[in-house]
């Protein structure tokens, strides 16, 4: 009978108080392509770091070729034929590939190593996995998807019987992604399992032979890729069948904000001189919340960085009631009545040396001031209680406003990322990921913030990967995917399952993908 | 809030030490050391090294450096005193030589800086070679003398009993520690040495703020430049080669971060005063010369030691 | 004031003649043979001491018809620059070598290189001590000096004479540390004074060569020894810096510098600065030069005529 290469039986994991993997099991056979899906933080990267050794679970049984392993760590896992393929790739530049292909293990004896024998077993490893290159050459000549070859070269010369590729194609073209496919089929046959971690779903129709499927750190299902399976069953087996989560489409007050209010920002056709979104188009209305939602990678937050001038832009046009407005860079956003929240709070949204107070008011100096925060007298005793105002609004919970800003909980910084804009005279609200890392009982009180804000007649976009917060908080959803917006609901026609299957698909028309 | 110690030494640590170092030498040597004429020479022969100091301080607070400013000293010395040998009117040849190019070499490395997105580190590498170079070429590598008379007399005299360069160096200090705490563009650049990102998004003008930045430490070793060739009733042509050294070191025994957002003028000003006193010290006691480079570097090194562990340590209360 | 002046001079004589009596006039008889093309590298041209040095270089090489090319880096300090330089000056296949070191160790790998091609060099001005040269299998022609042991010692006669037996509190400002010539000025000089009785070197402290520092250095030990009666500065730019320490302070003080730069030699004939051991720096360079000739026109082979024996 034909053995498994690896079996992870009811394997869980904590940090701390947080469960992030729940009694999940996992078998990988020999010569299978064996997909890993499910949402951001549903628990793959947490259970593959778990088979390649770099965390301990806390509880389960692991087997390699049947044989019950009890500590694995990443040497024993490697020496166990288990390698794993990151997104971002681990090519050195600098470095011939043959000395990629063996680095840490190259040939030869005291100190000296034996080009002459590294470089034929390269070779032959190159060809191998289809890749026509001199070893000799520095990799740093190789485009993306030959190094991920190397990669693979690299896995086999350790003579890996089970690799992972995580979102191995996300940066490939159509032409490499077949060249891709071609060599996971001739590993296939030479009984290599393959872990097959993607969100594109017609990829994974196209090469998997079975699927595993997390959620939230419990695994859904596990099956194989027969017929039955289809792209609407995949999406609604990552969504589950928890649609009576707290954040129910049902509960969500807003309906569609009416077609007689005025537009306040129209874009047309934003695309960066970084090519990281392109041709992006939508617009909204006065007191209208829209959600963008997308993949990580998508493109949602790259656009918004666009839209408010904070990065360059080589095409598009924003208006803003009605006014093509240029939009140079955060100050001219400022002026105009727009302000970015950004996603990460520690290197975009506060300055670590100054104390609530001073982070409040940092907008306010901005535009107060021609020339961005250059001219003129600051007022302490003005900003503290402007601060002050702001603090005992948002409820930040805090000694007093002279507290430096590292001491507060994420929760409470945000909430401070967030305020300082609303002593601006902002008309309209970019928030990204508003609500990342922080504990359920703040994320409520910023919902709230959100809609009062929508409520006074702002307008408010909301960049967010989760997915239940936009169906509970927006009155229209655009979804992005590969720098685009592919989708747009309005909020009665969004499910889970259209806007993921959106996100995650490859379709073309506008709005509704599946019903 | 709580005042905690570390509160306490962010603030007043420098002055800590500073006043420590006094007594020590007090101790040691006390009819020359704590007389009065010797403390007015130690402000004095601190004064062109204060100047520099609050300067470079600037690029450090954003988390740059400018190694140019030795080199910038020299320059404009230099410029002001060729422009007076050729019969300029002084106060002329002071502002454009010395105050305006100061600014304008300044302006060069911070618009350098903003273009290249190059660390300034390697920016003001290169320039402080070309304006070392600059300098020989248009001195012929030779000391410019026989400044006007009057030149000396005004900007290294005497008001009462305080020399000019004094005045001059306090009166920048604090210039600068109003724009730092009460202006716009202070807080602007701490906003930027804090987290430039969010600076940025915050309608922060970050590009302008960095040059303004330069243009400061040109400004301050300009005038350095001035001080001292007044002092000097002569501009040498390789004056103030490795004065940056000192200055950096003020900056940073003055509770200046090398991450940039954290510090203060007063701190380096008592940072360039302690490096003063201490040179100062060595020469009353007659230290040997071998010795001397170990004391000074223990003396930096110690310093910032110290800062390190006190921040750290009262860091759980 | 006149007497000072006649005094300065005879020193300055002295040295100059010290340095000829090393080069006995006999050398000026040299002649080149070929117009060989000769390459000089000098520590700075930032200094007039080296650019003095070069005239004199240059001088001579258009009296002899040689053809010199002078290198210098632009920081004194830049050892590795002069290493590189000296590199590029062996690929460019001189004739002959003349160089003064920055450091005594700096130049040594490339010596031996230019050895091995054949050229001759010439040591100037700082000393690359023979019998390391020798462990590393290099030479050099020969070596072209200012005794700074000499300079000192001879700055610390000037200043026994013109203080007479009373004798009397004395300072030194030195160069930068660990820096030989600065190193052998002030030993001379110290180990000069300390053999007269009544005379004491009370400070000795660095200034690195730089004038606002030996402003500094020099208020600080005035105000430390007001009864000093003398400064000796390892160069002209600190004695110029102590000067005015002396000056500023009103104090009778004599300074004694070393160089003889020109605004030294004005501060001289002003009767401000006591004197100046001025090296001869030009002769250093012409001396050095009529060197590499002389070597150079040892011809490489010599047939001695056969003779036939026969019965």
């Amino acid at each position: 009978m034909r053995q498994p290469l690896v079996e992870m039986e009811n394997v869980s994991k904590t940090f701390g108080a947080t469960r992030a993997l729940d009694n999940v099991s996992m078998t990988i056979w020999p010569g299978e392509v064996h997909v890993l899906l499910g949402e951001n933080g549903a628990g793959k990267s947490t259970l593959m770091k778990i088979l390649s050794g770099v965390y301990q679970p806390s509880d389960g049984v692991i087997r390699v070729n049947g044989q019950v392993v009890e500590r694995l760590n990443p040497k024993t896992a490697q020496e166990a034929g288990i390698a794993i393929i990151h997104q971002e790739l681990s090519i050195i530049n600098e470095i011939s590939i043959a000395e990629n292909i063996f680095l840490g293990r190259l040939p030869g004896n005291r100190g000296l190593f034996d080009r002459k024998t590294l470089e034929k077993m390269s070779a032959e490893l190159l060809a191998r996995v289809g890749l026509d290159m001199d070893p000799a050459w520095p990799a740093g000549v190789l485009k993306i998807s030959q190094k991920q070859l190397v990669e693979i070269a690299k896995a086999l010369s350790v003579g890996a019987r089970v690799i992972v590729m995580d979102e191995p194609t996300s940066s490939l073209t159509p032409e490499e992604v077949e060249v891709l496919f071609k060599i996971i089929n001739d590993l296939r046959k030479e009984g290599v399992g393959i872990v097959y971690i993607s969100h594109k779903l017609e990829e994974i129709m196209e090469i998997g032979d079975r699927v595993t499927v997390l959620k939230d750190g419990t695994l859904v299902g596990s099956r194989p890729m027969d017929e039955e399976v289809t792209p609407e069953l995949l999406v609604q087996m990552m969504v589950g069948s928890d649609l009576s989560s707290k954040y129910d489409t049902e509960d969500h007050s807003a309906v569609e904000v009416k077609s007689d209010k005025p537009i306040t920002v129209k874009v047309e056709g934003l695309t960066r001189a970084d090519g990281r979104c392109k041709d992006v188009s939508f617009e909204v209305r006065e007191g209208e919340i829209v959600g963008f939602f997308g993949l990580v990678g998508s493109g949602r937050t790259e656009a918004m960085r666009a839209l408010v001038g904070a990065d360059p832009v080589s095409k598009g046009t924003v208006y803003l009631k009605g006014e093509a407005a240029r939009i140079s860079n955060p100050q001219a956003a400022l002026k105009n009545g727009m302000g970015l929240i950004p996603e990460d709070r520690r290197h975009e949204g506060f300055c670590h040396n100054f104390p609530i107070w001073k982070n409040l008011t940092l907008p306010v100096i901005a535009k107060a001031s021609k020339a961005g925060g250059l001219w003129g007298l600051v007022n302490a005793r003005k900003e503290r209680q402007a601060a002050a105002k702001v603090v005992e609004q948002l409820n930040v919970r805090c000694a007093s406003i002279e507290q430096p800003i590292t001491q507060l909980s994420g929760g409470n910084q945000q909430k401070v990322v967030l305020g300082k804009w609303l002593e601006t005279d902002l008309d309209i609200f970019i928030f990204d990921e508003p609500t990342r890392g922080i504990d359920v009982g703040v994320k409520a009180s910023i919902y709230d913030i959100i809609k009062d804000l929508a409520r006074d007649g702002k307008s408010i976009l909301v960049v967010s990967s989760e997915l239940p917060e936009l169906l509970a908080l927006c009155h229209r959803l655009m979804v992005f995917r590969e720098g685009t917006i592919v989708a747009e609901f309005p909020i009665s026609k969004a499910t889970k399952e259209n806007v993921l299957y959106a996100a995650t698909a490859r379709i073309n028309n506008q709005g509704v993908g599946v019903q | 809030m709580k005042k905690d110690l570390r509160y306490y030494w962010q603030r007043l640590g420098t002055l800590a030490i500073f006043v420590l170092l006094m007594i020590i030498m007090g101790i040691f040597s006390p009819q020359y050391f704590l007389s009065r004429n010797n403390i007015i020479q130690i402000f004095l022969q601190s004064s062109i090294n204060v100047l520099i100091a609050i300067g470079v301080f600037f690029p450090i607070l954003i988390a740059g450096i400018d190694l140019s400013v030795g080199s910038v000293l020299g320059l404009t010395g230099m410029v002001s005193a060729l422009l007076m040998a050729n019969g300029w009117d002084m106060w002329l040849a002071l502002l454009v030589g010395g105050v305006l190019l100061g600014a304008f070499l300044g302006l060069l490395n911070g618009t350098l800086v903003v273009a290249t997105k190059l660390h300034p580190f390697i920016i003001t590498l290169g320039s402080n070679m070309i304006f070392r170079g600059l300098t020989l070429t248009i001195s012929d590598a030779r000391p410019v003398y026989n400044l006007p008379r009057q030149f000396s007399r005004t900007i290294a005299g005497y008001v009462g009993a305080i020399p000019v360069p004094v005045i001059i160096a306090i009166s920048v200090a604090i210039i600068f520690a109003f724009v730092t705490k009460k202006t716009k563009l202070g807080r602007g650049i701490y906003a930027l040495g804090g987290n430039e990102e969010a600076a940025w998004l915050s309608g922060i003008n970050t590009k302008l703020l960095k040059v303004v930045v330069f243009v400061f430490s040109g400004l301050c070793a300009g005038m350095a430049g001035i001080v001292m060739t007044a002092r000097m009733g002569a501009a040498e042509p390789l004056a103030g080669t490795g004065y940056e050294s000192y200055a950096i070191a003020s900056a940073i025994i003055g509770g200046t971060s090398f991450f940039g957002g954290i510090g203060n003028i007063f701190g380096v000003v008592v940072g360039a005063l302690i490096i003063g006193l201490i040179n100062n010290a060595l020469n009353i006691l007659n230290v040997q010369t071998y010795m001397q480079q170990i004391v000074m570097g223990l003396l930096i090194v110690g310093s910032v030691t110290l800062d390190r562990l006190l921040a750290r340590g009262s860091k759980g209360e | 004031m006149k007497r000072l002046v006649t005094l300065t001079l005879v020193l300055a004589l002295m040295l100059m003649a010290s340095v000829n009596v090393f080069a006995q006039g006999l050398l000026e008889d040299t002649v080149a043979e070929k117009p060989y093309r000769i390459a000089v590298l000098l520590k700075t041209l930032a200094n007039p001491f080296w650019v003095d040095m070069q005239e004199g270089v240059l001088e001579e090489a258009e009296r002899l018809g040689v053809e010199v090319d002078v290198f210098a880096v632009a920081q004194e300090g830049d050892a590795e620059e002069q290493l590189r330089l000296f590199e590029n000056v062996i690929a460019r296949e001189y004739d002959g070598i003349a160089f003064a070191p920055i450091t005594p160790v700096n130049l040594i790998p490339v010596i031996s290189k230019a050895n091995d091609l054949g050229i001759p060099v010439v040591n100037l001005d700082e000393r690359v001590p023979f019998n390391t040269l020798r462990d590393r299998g290099a030479y050099v022609y020969s070596f072209v000096t200012t005794n700074n042991v000499l300079v000192g010692e001879q700055a610390a006669e000037f200043v026994i004479q013109k203080l007479g037996p009373a004798g009397g509190k004395v300072a030194v400002i030195e160069g930068m540390a660990g820096n030989v010539s600065g190193d052998d000025r002030r030993d001379g000089f110290t180990n000069r004074i300390k053999q007269e009785p009544g005379f004491e070197v009370v400070a000795s402290q660095p200034a690195n060569w730089d004038r606002t520092q030996a402003l500094n250095v020099a208020t600080n030990i005035l105000n430390r020894h007001p009864d000093l009666k003398a400064i000796y500065a390892c160069n002209d730019t600190m004695a110029l810096g102590a000067l005015r320490a002396v000056e500023n302070l009103g104090m009778d003080v004599i300074v004694v510098g070393t160089d003889g730069v020109p605004e030294a030699i004005e501060a001289v004939k002003e009767g401000r600065l006591a004197a100046t051991i001025a090296q001869d720096p030009a002769m250093i360079g012409k001396v050095g030069l009529r060197l590499l000739v002389r070597a150079l026109n040892i011809p490489q082979q010599v047939d001695v005529p056969s003779l036939v024996v026969a019965e």
